[in-house]
Order: C-alpha cells, then structure tokens, then sequence
C-alpha cells in the first residue's frame, strides 16, 4: 500500500489521538486510503474504535472528490453507528451532488441509525458534552436537499477482464465438502458474495444473504448453468455448521450450485485474489465492505459490485449474458 | 363447554381487577385532597374531574395526573414518589415530556438515590423495544455518562452498566480499562467481563486470555474462559487448561464448553476423552455426557454404549443418575 506521508507508519497499535492527528493533517489521498478496511491503522482494533476513526476521516472530508461517495453512500445505506452515519451526512454537504437523489438513503438512515448525542469538534475519545446528534445532521441536510428525485451517480460497480490466474485453494461448503477453487467455478459463470456469520449490522450480511437466497429461488430453473457462492470472512468461526444454519434461516435453497464456503486454510489468498475490503479485530471482523463479484465460466472476475448494493435483476441478467 | 365456562370466569375475574382498581383509584383521589401535592393548573383539573368520575378511564386520567405530580415534587416523601412512579410509569411510556422530565430526575445528584434507581429500573421497562430509535436516547445516553462518570454519584455503577446492556463504546471501554487496570475498575471483574462478553467485537480478548491463565479467584477464571468462546484463536488455551489435571473442575468444564464453540473438532475428540476416562472428575464427565447429548449433529453408538455402562455401573451415584438422565431414549 502506497502510503502518504503523513499518514505513514499508523498501524493497529498507533494510539488513537495519534491517528486522529494525522487524520487533521492529512492531504485527500491519505483519507481515500485510511478508509479503505485493509488499513494497518484498523488491525485488531475494535468495531468502536473503527467507527470513531472512520467518522473522524469522513469529519475532515471538506474537499469535493467522487472518489469519497461510494464510502459516503455505504455509511448512509447501511450504517447504525450514530457517529460514523453523522460524520457521513456532515461528508457529503461538501460534495457537488444532486441532493434530491440521496433523500431516500438519508431518510433510511434516518429510521436506521441509533441516535446518540454527538460533537465534531474534538476526536470522540474522552466523553465530551455533544452539541448535535446524528438524526439532528441527517435532518439538516435533508432540510437542504431538493425534493426533486434523481438518481445516484456513482461508479462502485466495476466492469473488467483480465486473464487473472485462478485461485489455487481449496474451499469447504456448508455440508464438510471440500474442493479447488476450479472445480467449483470452472465451466459455468458465477455470483460470488461475501459475509460472516457474526456480523452485528442487519442491514450488511444478513440483508445481503437473504437477497442472494432469493437470487437463488429466482434462478431456479437455470441453478445447473451457474454457480452461485457465498464466502466467509470469519472462516474459523464459521464452521459448515454455522454457515448451513445460517443460510436456512435465510430460506437459501442450498444445493450443488448454490453453496455457502470457507477458505479453511488460506483465507489470506481469498483476499488478495478478490482484492476483498475487510478488517480484522482480535476475533473477528472489525469492518468490512458490501462487495459481490461476477465470474466467467473461465472464473475470471468480469464485474465487481464494491460498496453499492447488487440488483437480483442486474445480476441474472450479468450472468445469462455470461453464458 | 368447558372453555365457554373458562372464558365466562375469565371475564369476570378481570371485571372484579377492574373495579377493585377504579375504586382504589377513587381513593386515592380523594385522598389526595388533603395533601399538599404540588399540581399545575391542567393537572388539578384532571385530578377534580376524576374525583367525580362517571367513567373508568377520567379516573385513570385524574390518577395519572396526581402520580405524575407526586414523582417530580421534591417536597414528597421518596416513598410516596416511587409509589406514584410504580403506578404511573408504564401508562406514560408513550409521553415524550415525561420520559425527558424522568431522564433528568435519574440525572439528578440531588434526588433521593431509592427514587432514582427506581425511576431508571422503570424508564429500562417501559422503553424495552424502543430504546435503539427513539428521539430522547441521545439525552438519556448523555445524562447516564453524565452519572457514570461521577465519583460521587451512588447511582455511577448502576448507569454504567445500563451504558453497557446498550453496548455505549464510552461504557464497555470504560469496563475494558478497569481490567487492564484493576485500580481504574468502576465495577466488579465479573460484571465487566459478562457486560464485554456480550459483544463479540470488542478487544477485550488478550485481556481474558490472561484472566483465564492467571487469577486467584476461579469465578473470574471462569467468566474469562466464558468469553473465549468467541475467539477461535484461543482454542490452544482452552484445550491447555481443560487438559489441566490440577485445575479445578468448574474451570475445566468452562473450558470444554467454550470450545464446542470455539472449535467443534477439538471439543469432539475432547468430550469422548473425558467421558471414556474414569479417572476424570464427576462433573466433567456429566458435562461431557450432556454436551454431546444434545449435539445437533445427533449421538453416536459408541456414546450410547458408553452411557449405559456408566448408568449401570459407576461407583459414583451422581454419574449414574447423570448417565441415566442422557441416556438416549430407544424409540
């Protein structure tokens, strides 16, 4: 990772008003990276303690850069956080959108998040008397936004090819079975998402697991012609078990080509190979990104879906053209 | 018929509650009359009318009144407060202005510490189910920190700990620091570790790592290895000090049973050990027998044997009666 000056050397064990220091001082492209999940600065912090920092980066977003709205747009659709979802609303007042088009993910962040009392003006480490709160930030800029709809323009989805080698590792689904990686996606296109088992935020995994469920119902009668998959970011703790039960409390109709895995060895190769947005506290996942992938039948990634939620519709339709 | 019959008695039993509670409210009004409650205009109004109520419900309205008056005058005995608090609360849960003005009396030093702790046990009960959305939540987080944060404040640990049951990152790090520093503990080792445990991603886990290994109390021990369920990585530990022939066996057992959480594999291999091993204590061989019992992935026959045996031949009367309780049922 090529990091900034002054954002060099912040790692998992960096106090915290040291990070937040260099948050103050850091220049756009420092930020972009410290919101990234993979960010030593976030490893084997706790999911508290990545709010604060993630809201303390979007707090010092003053400069207009469409780079930040997919990190903005993410907190605003699916945070609860009160800090992180104010610091997001406060983010994106300073950027050159159609307001109007950002009404719905604010009012549903509106219903969503769990209000607390709030301040921007010094890090959030010590309790300090608040002068907002998040619902009082997100009706703010809803007083501001134009009612006039409109529609979100943000490039999270990505469209490539590239004769990437496959994956060399061995999965295991919800049933103890094990196999390469190309034995299980060569020869059919797939959907691959990611999740864990753990994960607090109903409006994340679990939400994304019943919607890829659904996706499976939907393509019922085509299930021979493609794969649909979703992978564990938590895969020591998400054992077949875990994973099975979980997918049948989300009606997933599991089967040969609709399956839950974990990478029981080398988890670190899954990342790197899906370039996956994920964080790591002391036992599990401290944060991590809404992302799905589409693969060729040759298993190549031919569309990433990172921080924008995926469409059933959009999804079957990438697919039956992948055939 | 019989149901008719039990409906009807039903019926009835809850006409008497009713009438019982009207005319205990109707005393209580016109009780009231020579006492010196403090009531504003409107509140004096209601409480008049349901002296002279023709119906149930301006009784209700006129005893609500008074209570509500009663709970904030300062001049009332705290006793009477929390009776009216008692009677008043849950028909006031929907009332914004009561829930702020009962939030700032929890917040206040001053007030009779008996009335406070009652008046936060009773706000918790009827705020359950709305607490995470609700417009007064920043006010009542704020105000419990306020309280949490005073040294001098009776009610301190009683605040922190409801910070913590609504997983306040102030609270639960404030707990983590008592841990790491016993000096700096604002509350028992044990409730700090059960409020940390509730939520698998803090970072709390080096520190019950050390608790697991090292404390002089095996409660404390025992809370720890508790929370190490969570950690697959801790699975080492937990076999290191289950495999403890010295330990004692409630630790062991904690041990055990966090790691058929932690890590099925080792805990299987683990619990078969144990149960076949005589020379293993009572206690872990029965935990053993009732873990594997009602493993989801069902009981093998060698289980079944194995159970049997111990329920027919076992020197130990209590793993007998234990064997006989887990012995799978021949269908």
């Amino acid at each position: 990772m090529n990091v900034p000056a002054n954002t060099e050397g912040l790692a998992g064990t960096t106090p915290e008003p040291t990070v937040a220091g260099a948050i103050a001082n850091a220049s756009v492209e420092g930020l972009l990276l410290l919101l990234d999940e993979r960010h030593p600065v976030y490893e084997g912090r706790s999911e508290n303690a990545v709010h604060r920092i993630r809201g303390w980066i979007l707090n010092h977003v003053v400069v207009s850069d469409e780079r930040f709205l997919p990190f903005i747009r993410e907190e605003l659709e699916t945070g609860t956080h009160a800090y992180s979802v104010a610091a997001a609303a406060r983010a994106l007042r300073s950027q050159q959108v159609n307001g109007g088009a950002w009404r719905p993910l604010l009012e549903s962040a509106l219903v969503r998040v769990k209000d607390d009392s709030i301040q921007f003006h010094a890090y959030p480490l010590e309790v300090v008397k608040g002068d907002t709160s998040a619902k009082a930030e997100l009706r703010r800029i809803l007083e501001e936004a134009p009612r006039q709809a409109g529609v979100i323009q943000i490039s999270s989805v990505r469209s490539y090819r590239e004769s990437s080698p496959i994956l060399d590792l061995v999965l295991e689904d919800q049933e103890g079975s094990q196999a390469p990686f190309h034995e299980i996606f060569l020869g059919r296109p797939s959907f691959v998402t990611f999740f864990y088992t753990r994960c607090n935020n109903p409006a994340k995994c679990s939400a994304n697991i019943m919607r890829w469920a659904e996706l499976g119902q939907r393509l019922a009668e085509h299930l021979e012609e493609v794969n649909l998959a979703a992978i564990t970011y938590d895969p020591l703790f998400d054992t077949p078990d875990r994973l099975k039960r979980y997918a049948e409390q989300r009606e997933a109709p599991l089967g040969n080509r609709i399956r839950l895995f974990r990478a029981p060895d080398q988890q670190i190769d899954l990342e790197r190979h899906f370039a996956l947005q994920v964080g790591y506290g002391q036992a599990t996942v401290n944060r991590h990104a809404s992302e799905a992938h589409v693969l060729s039948a040759e298993g190549v990634i031919v569309k990433s879906y990172s921080r924008v939620p995926w469409t059933i519709d959009e999804v079957i339709a990438e697919l039956l053209a992948e055939q | 018929m019989r149901e008719k019959q039990f409906r009807k008695k039903n019926l009835a039993l809850a006409k008497e509650t009713q009438a019982t509670a009207r005319q205990s409210a109707e005393e209580k009004l016109r009780g009231s009359a020579s006492k010196s409650v403090k009531l504003t205009v409107r509140q004096a109004g209601l409480v008049e009318k349901g002296r002279n109520a023709s119906n149930s419900r301006e009784v209700k309205v006129g005893l609500d009144a008074l209570n509500q008056a009663t709970l904030f005058d300062d001049a009332q005995p705290a006793g009477e407060r929390i009776e009216a608090l008692q009677e008043t609360y849950l028909s006031m849960s929907t009332n914004k202005e009561f829930k702020e003005r009962l939030i700032r009396l929890i917040g206040n030093a001053k007030q009779p510490l008996e009335l406070r702790t009652e008046a936060l046990d009773c706000f918790i009960a009827a705020t359950f189910g709305s607490r995470s959305s609700a417009s007064w939540r920043p006010q009542f987080l704020e105000t419990l920190r306020s309280v949490a944060q005073s040294s001098e404040d009776p009610l301190a640990e009683k605040a922190l700990e409801v910070l913590a049951q609504e997983r306040d990152p102030w609270a639960l790090e404030t707990l983590q620091a008592g841990l790491r520093t016993p000096a700096a503990a604002k509350v028992s080792q044990i409730q700090a570790i059960q409020h940390l445990n509730s939520v698998d991603h803090n970072d709390h886990y080096d520190v019950l790592r050390k608790l697991a290994t090292k404390n002089r109390s095996h409660k404390v021990r025992v809370e720890a290895i508790r929370g190490l369920a969570a950690d697959p990585n801790a699975k080492d530990l937990l076999l290191q000090i289950l495999k403890g022939s010295k330990e004692p066996p409630a630790v062991r057992q904690a041990a055990l049973l966090s790691l058929r959480i932690a890590d099925r594999d080792a805990y299987g291999s683990e619990a078969s050990r144990i149960l076949n091993d005589a020379s293993e204590p009572d206690l872990l061989r029965a935990t053993s027998m009732a873990t594997q019992r009602y493993d989801p992935d069902g009981v093998g026959e060698d289980y079944s044997s194995k159970v049997q045996q111990i329920s027919e031949g076992s020197d130990s009367d209590t793993l007998r009666k234990a064997a006989q309780y887990y012995l799978p049922k021949k269908e």
